[in-house]
């Protein structure tokens, strides 16, 4: 059995399923990671994707076109993120109460929406994005299949995570992001409009969240299935925090996650001797097992999950 | 013409008068001290000027044009900065980039390399010496300070803020502060210091403007005054400076700590090694700047943190593992230095908070039912006692969070120290009350002394340890690092070994 896992082909395909799976967790961890350095937890962000996913959908569906899915889709997560921006930013109500209930009420929602949508047909499938070789890179043995033989929607995220790496070091507007989650009142008193920073934060969260929802339908599976997301928006909050908040590190984490996927999957279809229940909990396990790492080395900003009420000590 | 004039401003809170028609005056180059108790107005002042509030009423002439800022950008851009109290610094950011935090005229790409070399010049030309790349979290209280003066001076201020500068530094960090303000002063700068200590005002201000519930009572020139001018108008009659701790110290072991130490934690301060004895009688006081180990030794002598190793003796016996409640039914009773987190609770009535160390016996407690109109008549009866105000007409019921911070910490007082007390923790007890309220507070403790408890003073306030204190501890990096006797003490002594120059250093 080793020597099966050993083979080039078993591991470029290995890590071509971990970087497909680590997509979805990718989006949503970058834009969960751009709000919460704002000061914002958006527990919400599996609804942001549920969302995502279904107005992709809906929209390439209807359209008959990815492009009008994936504006449907980013629209779709925006408008959770918006609705969990009125609650915790301009009502200053708890967060995570906010995330949870929005989480609920989109499972409810895009099931319904669904249902009225499907009503008489079983089955539909939209178009999914084709896969586009980067001449040159995508001949790298093992890594180049993986990386850099994907879809535009995934070079886009590589061009995302270093942008938002050089912003948050290097730019004005980063460092003005970076003092309104960690000490607003400072912030404030430097001339920062906290919660403007803050409803900007949330509009970036639900367009990459409905992104990462997106990539589900038109990249991956070309359907929508009720409650499709199954808890990856919560794993994209537990990559952001694994992440240490950082762009490479959210892309790092959500990597990891895609590979003990990946690799549960490999190992039910190779047939290893291990229940296969016990196996679908391996990134579960790996999840659990990343944070009790982290323990004690909190990055965490010191304004997260605080609402901000001007003139308010 | 002045650089600012402030004329006839008001501004009320829900009716009452914060500021009533308040003239303040500052020319180029001066420094002027604002004076007052608290809640006499001068931050409300200083807020309104910086554009954190609106004034009701009144005129601000800046350079004698008449504005109104909205906001505290509109007054940095036009020229005034603030070092408010609380420190608003970031503090995972390095010390330049908390500096050129949103600047006008940052580009998109920040030019750290630029930044640095200005920021440098200016942090030379005042003795302002700070890493611009350290970050905050790593530096004392008073480099950060320096690092909020330099946030302003590189905003290219005229007029400086300062919201009682001095609180948080030892003897030699304000004497060098005072340089600062000095050279600032002599650029032309103006600079207004908001402060109560008198002796600050003697030394550092040319003019002085006292407010006293909300109104300006004077506006003097320093040079023609004396403290206790300033005492008078500040309050409105004279005080008493002196305590009757004349009475000689006992000599009788109360409660001994023997190589108390606690390890170094994600959050506060290690201690090694510490031993101390409070006697019978006396007022031990404990000197030094906050942070270096204070507030852990009141929670271990307290019960609230245990030691990993040493023991605390109360009366001969080892109360080592007892809890905090058995502690405070031996007598150990905290008056904490942070009043909101750890003595009250705010949402609950002065009734409720004074019961919260008693509830849970008779007679406010009958097989585990409480008999709210025992509770009632006992804090009735404290209230007047101990005169604690509360603003509402709802009396008992009134929640503490609508009390003023002096009345506050009179109810915490009325509430730890009764007749079971024998070892009173009072850790900043007088901070942020006026001087009503710190008389107040400091004559309940010198009572307690008087009556053969023992108390245990721990203050920042060198002031405060040298009127109350009958030994002196000095706590420096966790470590106890001189004993003194208050007869043969000095403020200078205290305040080296504070900043942690021992006498073998010194030789050295």
């Amino acid at each position: 059995m080793v020597q099966e896992i050993l083979t080039v082909g078993f591991l470029t395909a290995f890590l071509s399923a971990a970087v497909r799976l680590a997509m979805p967790l990718m989006y949503g961890g970058l834009g969960e990671m751009i709000a919460e350095r704002a000061g914002i937890l958006n527990i919400g962000m599996e609804g942001v994707m549920l969302s995502g996913a279904f107005f992709s959908f809906a929209g390439a569906w209807y359209f008959h076109s990815i492009p009008m899915g994936l504006l449907c889709g980013i629209l779709g997560g925006m408008v959770v993120s918006l609705l969990h921006g009125l609650l915790s930013i301009r009502l200053a109500k708890d967060q995570s109460v906010s995330g949870l209930a929005l989480n609920m009420l989109m499972l409810g929602v895009t099931s319904f929406l669904y249902k009225l949508m499907s009503a008489g047909q079983s089955y539909q499938q939209v178009e999914t994005l084709p896969s586009l070789a980067i001449p040159g890179l995508s001949a790298i043995p093992v890594i180049g299949e993986a990386f850099f033989n994907r879809d535009i929607l995934t070079y886009l995220l590589y061009v995302l995570i270093i942008a938002a790496f050089f912003f948050y070091r290097s730019t004005n507007w980063g460092l003005n992001f970076i003092a309104v989650g960690e000490h607003p009142r400072a912030a404030e008193s430097a001339g920062i409009p906290v919660n403007r920073y803050r409803w900007i934060a949330m509009v970036l969260n639900g367009a990459l969240g409905g992104i990462g929802g997106a990539y589900l339908v038109l990249v991956q599976l070309g359907v929508f299935t009720e409650n499709m997301i199954s808890g990856r928006g919560y794993i994209a909050l537990a990559a952001v925090i694994l992440g240490r908040y950082t762009s490479f590190g959210v892309f790092g984490a959500a990597l990891l996650f895609g590979a003990a996927n990946a690799l549960q999957i490999r190992l039910q279809t190779i047939g290893v001797e291990i229940s296969p229940y016990l196996l679908a909990m391996l990134p579960y396990v790996i999840t659990l097992a990343a944070m009790l790492g982290a323990i004690g080395k909190n990055s965490q900003p010191e304004g997260l999950s605080k609402p901000y009420i001007k003139g308010m000590r | 013409m002045a650089l600012l004039e402030m004329n006839q401003i008001c501004k009320a809170f829900s009716g009452v008068y914060a500021n009533d028609h308040v003239d303040l005056t500052v020319e180029k180059g001066e420094i002027h001290a604002l004076l007052g108790e608290n809640g006499a107005g001068k931050t409300t002042l200083m807020n309104i000027l910086f554009g954190i509030y609106s004034a009701d009423s009144g005129q601000i002439l800046w350079k004698g044009q008449p504005v109104r800022f909205a906001s505290p950008k509109d007054a940095i851009a036009a020229g005034i900065g603030m070092v408010q109290q609380h420190f608003s610094l970031v503090r995972k950011m390095t010390v330049l980039d908390n500096i050129i935090l949103n600047l006008r005229d940052n580009r998109f790409v920040l030019d750290r390399k630029q930044a640095r070399q200005r920021v440098r010049a200016l942090a030379e030309k005042y003795g302002l010496t700070v890493d611009p790349d350290a970050q905050v979290d790593s530096l004392s209280v008073g480099e950060q300070q320096r690092v909020e003066i330099l946030k302003a001076l590189y905003r290219d201020v005229e007029l400086l803020i300062l919201d009682e500068p001095t609180g948080v530094l030892t003897p030699q960090e304000t004497a060098q502060f005072f340089e600062v303000l000095r050279a600032l002063q002599k650029e032309g700068y103006g600079i207004i210091i908001i402060t109560h200590r008198m002796s600050e005002i003697m030394a550092i201000s040319d003019r002085v403007t006292i407010l006293r519930d909300g109104k300006k009572v004077a506006q003097l020139v320093t040079a023609q005054t004396q403290p206790d001018e300033l005492s008078r108008y500040m309050i409105g009659r004279e005080l008493k400076e002196t305590y009757d701790v004349d009475t000689p110290p006992g000599t009788e072991p109360l409660l001994s700590l023997e190589g108390v130490s606690l390890p170094r934690k994600k959050k506060g301060h290690p201690l090694h090694d510490i031993t101390l004895e409070l006697r019978r009688g006396e007022i031990l006081g404990v000197a030094g700047v906050e942070g270096n180990g204070q507030k852990e030794l009141a929670e271990i002598i307290t019960g609230i943190q245990r030691p990993s190793a040493g023991r605390v003796m109360l009366d001969g016996a080892d109360i080592q593992r007892e809890t905090v409640r058995q502690r405070y039914e031996r007598g150990v009773v905290y008056i904490s230095d942070d009043r909101l987190n750890d003595s009250l609770v705010t949402d609950m009535d002065l009734t409720e908070n004074l019961m919260l160390r008693d509830y849970c016996r008779p007679p406010f407690s009958h097989r585990g039912l409480l008999d709210r109109k025992a509770m009632l008549q006992a804090a009735k009866e404290k209230i007047q006692r101990y005169q604690v105000r509360s603003s509402g007409t709802s009396g008992e019921a009134t929640p503490v969070r609508l009390l003023s911070g002096g009345n506050q910490q009179k109810l915490i007082v009325a509430r730890e120290i009764s007749d079971r007390a024998q070892v009173v923790v009072a850790s900043q007890p007088t901070r942020g009350l006026d001087i009503g309220a710190t008389h107040f507070v400091r004559d309940r403790l010198v009572e307690q002394r008087n009556a053969g408890k023992g108390v245990l003073l721990i203050s920042a306030d060198l002031e405060e340890i040298m009127a109350l204190s009958d030994r002196i501890a000095v706590l420096f990096g966790g470590r106890i690092v001189g004993v003194l006797n208050r007869q043969e003490a000095t403020v200078e002594q205290i305040g080296l070994l504070m900043g942690g120059v021992t006498g073998k250093e010194e030789v050295g």
